[in-house]
């Protein structure tokens, strides 16, 4: 099969993964206990009239299956309604905050990878000292350091203490000189995690790889250890570790739930846990919609990837 | 361009000083340049004061609408956009109107405007707020208007204090504001980006004209920085980033305290934390019982682990911020006769109650709570006190914000066993500290007296004292009200809320604490009451 129609075939089984996942996203909203009823009326005193016209308002008084055929056909037409906690629309307001989370899980993403990967390669060619070991340690260290602690951590070291930062984001736009300068210790503790994991993964593939006997006969034949290493070793290692790379594409949304609340950054990670809190379902759908297709689309990218980084790998 | 938070100083060291001359020149402008930069816990969600039911949104847009009296520091009834109000007899009061105030789109504010914003809350989630007490307007003149009320109702002129003034235009749909709140007051709304930031100008030619504070804000712009991580809220307090935080919690008080640069300032607020007992089950159907337990609540040892020292302990709903309505001599009172912690008293009281009831100790229970840090801790403090008697077993049990309000206002709450930890916002008027909480009427789901707490004497103290204008007359009204609730034990209260707001101490000035919800920021500039702030540098 050719490497295109592979790419078809493989977009188009994505398909019903996506209706499974807007039926699971459409259905755990609903489990939620509390409507946005409750909300919008909170300790008012509310006549029985004014409860039934703001059910009908969200289509709270229809069948469940007529409520999810109503908001799926919205959907498909990219319509994701209005807010319940404000007149303004949803997709408005993910707009808004889809290039700050873009930008912020980009950077750590970015930093993951250039820390991660060298790191491993380093680790696996020095296996066994001081050096290895040591990679091992802040390796465990940065996956078991819960983001958030070390988020305030490094907010009281840089931005009270040594004030060399701002503690909340500057404003200005985001990619000028001092909004990117704010991000790095968001980008930094959002990406330790993953840079850990990546350095570990490669350091493992990259010692299975060094053991096979292609990597013997490249030396044999006079290649330079570096290259041997970066043109052979690393592309073959770098199989496992796009696998893990699209799988943290999610853990990267996943934190910045977090991050984005220690670090006041307006990313999408604030409008949903808000939301949730809120009861505003529909925001609370799109943006698990969203960062569903996003880990979708992520993982479909991988298995590219792999096509394209090992020529022997066929479907 | 707005002036950027960041500080030069900072600037210079990251980006060099090449790009920081040309940031130097975005800190003029045509105004002043004074900026307050100050903190909201959450994102700002409506501008339209008929929705807003949260109290970020209510107040981000006190500054920027005014009602027609403003309610003083002291809870003195001051007059704003009204010039005086009449009653002419128990139902109708004339209200007479400030001319020559316009509102930030230009418009004249007119009777026209009043009567179109009380009837805009006609069925909107803030219904109540103005239908509680509206039946009719009558437009005299331009600025003269009568208001028909459907029964007499004492709290008119305080409850004329939250209903925010819009323009006729936002009734007949000729103005949204769900865009941005456009109102009369001292500062008119300049932007706001969701979860990053909320801007207040100066708005140009606001009306006040007085002796006393200046004619206009002294601060031009005001810019709320929403910070929801109450840690990087102090961060940023402490770095300077921002000059005044708004609610910091309370066990962070003494650390502030303890910084030369930052002024922490405190007041009592309206409002109660509470311990709800399930009165429709054994043994807290048992009234000994229920003040067994009410004796058991450590109220100083709570204020002080919890709350670091802040706050009173509470022997009754209303708060002492209402001297009109109730007295300290009261207070310690109720406490002597029904509330003050005494495991003595209380060990007596247990006996006899379950005694009568055929409960055999230890009882088995919950404590149900919110996720609220404070809350929590107060409710463990006082599951270990009932757990040190041999009469109770009771363990602690948290939910999330929503799921607890809905099992707490169910409606069948009364008939679980489990006792119910929450606090209560009251405002200026003493109603507002018993009907909700214990008028049979409002019994859950219909509002929110989970106890279902039903005293006849009771409900009719409460109608009678809603339409008595007089007050001598209604605070013995609600002495009486107070004194059968306290003695019937259907909550333990705990302790009377404070207001925290912690500054910058060399950049704030003449800043004070509002005491209740969603007035914090009126301080700014507040001619009604004779305050202002100003920052210092620039």
């Amino acid at each position: 099969m050719s490497l295109r129609r592979y790419v078809v075939r493989r977009t188009l089984l994505t398909l019903p993964i996506l209706l499974g996942v807007s039926v699971l996203t459409f259905g755990l909203v609903k489990l939620l206990p509390g409507t946005p009823v409750d909300y919008v009326l909170q300790f008012q005193e509310a006549t029985p009239e004014l409860r039934a016209s703001l059910r009908a308002q969200y289509h709270l008084d229809e069948p469940l299956w007529k409520q999810y055929l109503l908001w799926l056909n919205d959907v498909l037409h990219l319509d994701f309604g209005d807010r319940v906690v404000s007149d303004r629309s949803v997709s408005a307001a993910i707009a808004e905050r889809l290039p700050e989370t873009l930008v912020l899980g980009g950077a750590a993403f970015l930093i993951a990878l250039l820390v991660g990967v060298p790191a491993g390669v380093v680790a696996a060619v020095r296996r066994g000292t001081l050096l290895d070991e040591g990679s091992r340690v802040v390796a465990l260290a940065g996956i078991a350091t819960p983001n958030f602690w070390l988020g305030l951590l490094l907010i009281l070291v840089f931005g009270v203490h040594l004030d060399l930062v701002s503690v909340i984001p500057p404003v200005a736009p985001i990619l000028a000189p001092e909004s990117l300068a704010f991000l790095v210790l968001p980008a930094v503790t959002l990406g330790t995690a993953s840079a850990a994991l990546f350095t570990r993964l490669t350091r493992s593939a990259v010692t299975d790889q060094l053991r096979q006997e292609y990597v013997r006969t490249a030396r044999a034949k006079g290649l330079t250890e570096r290259t041997v290493i970066v043109k052979h070793v690393l592309r073959n290692s770098l199989v496992s570790v796009v696998t893990v790379a699209a799988v943290q594409v999610a853990f990267l949304l996943d934190g910045a739930v977090v991050i984005e609340r220690v670090f006041s950054w307006p990313g999408l990670g604030r409008l949903l846990v808000r939301a949730i809190l809120q009861r505003d379902f529909p925001v609370v759908q799109a943006v698990v919609l969203l960062v569903a297709v996003a880990v979708v689309v992520a993982n479909l990218l991988a298995d590219v990837l792999y096509a394209w980084l090992d020529p022997r790998i066929t479907y | 361009m707005p002036p950027f938070t960041t500080s030069r100083r900072r600037l210079l060291r990251w980006v060099g000083a090449a790009s920081a001359a040309g940031v130097a020149g975005c800190s003029g402008g045509t105004g002043d340049g004074t900026e307050l930069v100050a903190t909201l816990g959450a994102d700002v969600s409506n501008y339209d004061p008929t929705l807003a039911n949260d109290t970020t949104s209510r107040k981000a847009f006190d500054l920027v609408y005014e009602s027609l009296v403003a309610v003083d520091f002291e809870g003195n009834v001051r007059p704003t956009l009204a010039t005086s109000l009449d009653r002419r007899d128990d139902l109708t009061w004339r209200l007479s109107l400030r001319e020559g105030v316009t509102f930030h789109d230009g418009s004249d504010f007119t009777a026209a405007d009043v009567k179109a914003t009380f009837e805009r809350y006609e069925g909107t989630p803030r219904e109540s707020d103005v239908y509680l007490w509206y039946d009719d307007a009558t437009i005299r003149d331009d600025y003269t208007l009568d208001v028909t009320l459907s029964e007499p109702y004492a709290p008119f002129q305080l409850s004329l204090g939250g209903v925010p003034i819009v323009p006729e235009a936002a009734a007949t749909g000729d103005l949204d504001l769900s865009t941005g709140p456009v109102g009369t007051g001292p500062y008119a709304f300049d932007t706001h980006e969701p979860d990053r930031l909320y801007r207040l100008v100066r708005a140009d030619d606001h009306w006040y004209g007085g002796d006393g504070v200046p004619d206009t804000p002294p601060i031009e712009t005001i810019t709320f920085r929403i910070i929801v991580e109450q840690s990087s809220q102090l961060a940023a307090l402490q770095a300077g980033d921002i000059d005044l935080a708004n609610n910091p919690p309370a066990d962070a008080v003494a650390d502030l305290r303890d910084d030369d640069a930052i002024t922490v300032s405190d007041r009592l607020a309206g409002g109660f934390e509470m311990l709800i007992f399930p009165l429709a089950t054994p043994p807290f159907s048992n009234r000994d019982v229920r003040e067994g337990v009410a004796r058991l609540v450590p109220r100083e040892a709570i204020i002080d682990a919890v709350y670091g020292g802040i706050g009173q302990p509470a022997y009754a709903p209303i708060s002492p911020l209402l001297s009109d309505y109730t007295s300290d001599a009261f207070l310690q009172e109720m406490g002597d006769e029904y509330m003050r912690y005494d495991p003595d008293r209380a060990r007596e009281l247990l006996t006899a109650g379950f005694d009568e009831t055929g409960v055999s100790p230890p009882y088995e229970t919950t404590i149900v709570t919110n996720e609220t840090g404070d809350r929590v801790r107060w409710a463990q403090l006082v599951r270990d006190e009932l757990n040190g008697t041999d009469f109770f077993d009771v363990s602690l049990e948290q939910f999330e914000w929503n799921t607890y309000i809905e099992r707490v206002l169910s409606g069948d709450s009364h008939r679980s066993d489990a006792m119910m930890a929450l606090g209560w916002s009251g405002g200026w008027d003493p109603d507002t500290y018993l009907r909700n909480m214990f008028y049979s009427g409002q019994a859950t789901p219909s509002c929110c007296n989970a106890a279902h707490y039903a005293n006849d004497e009771v409900d009719r103290l409460l109608d009678e004292a809603l339409t008595t204008y007089d007050t001598a007359e209604r605070r013995a009204l609600y002495e009486r009200a107070q004194r059968q609730v306290v003695s019937d034990v259907p909550v333990a209260f705990v302790r009377f809320g404070t207001r925290i707001e912690a500054y910058r101490t060399d950049a704030v000035e003449g800043f004070r604490t509002y005491p209740l919800d969603s007035g914090e920021f009126s301080a700014i500039y507040a001619p009604w009451a004779n305050t202002y702030t100003t920052v210092g540098g620039s």
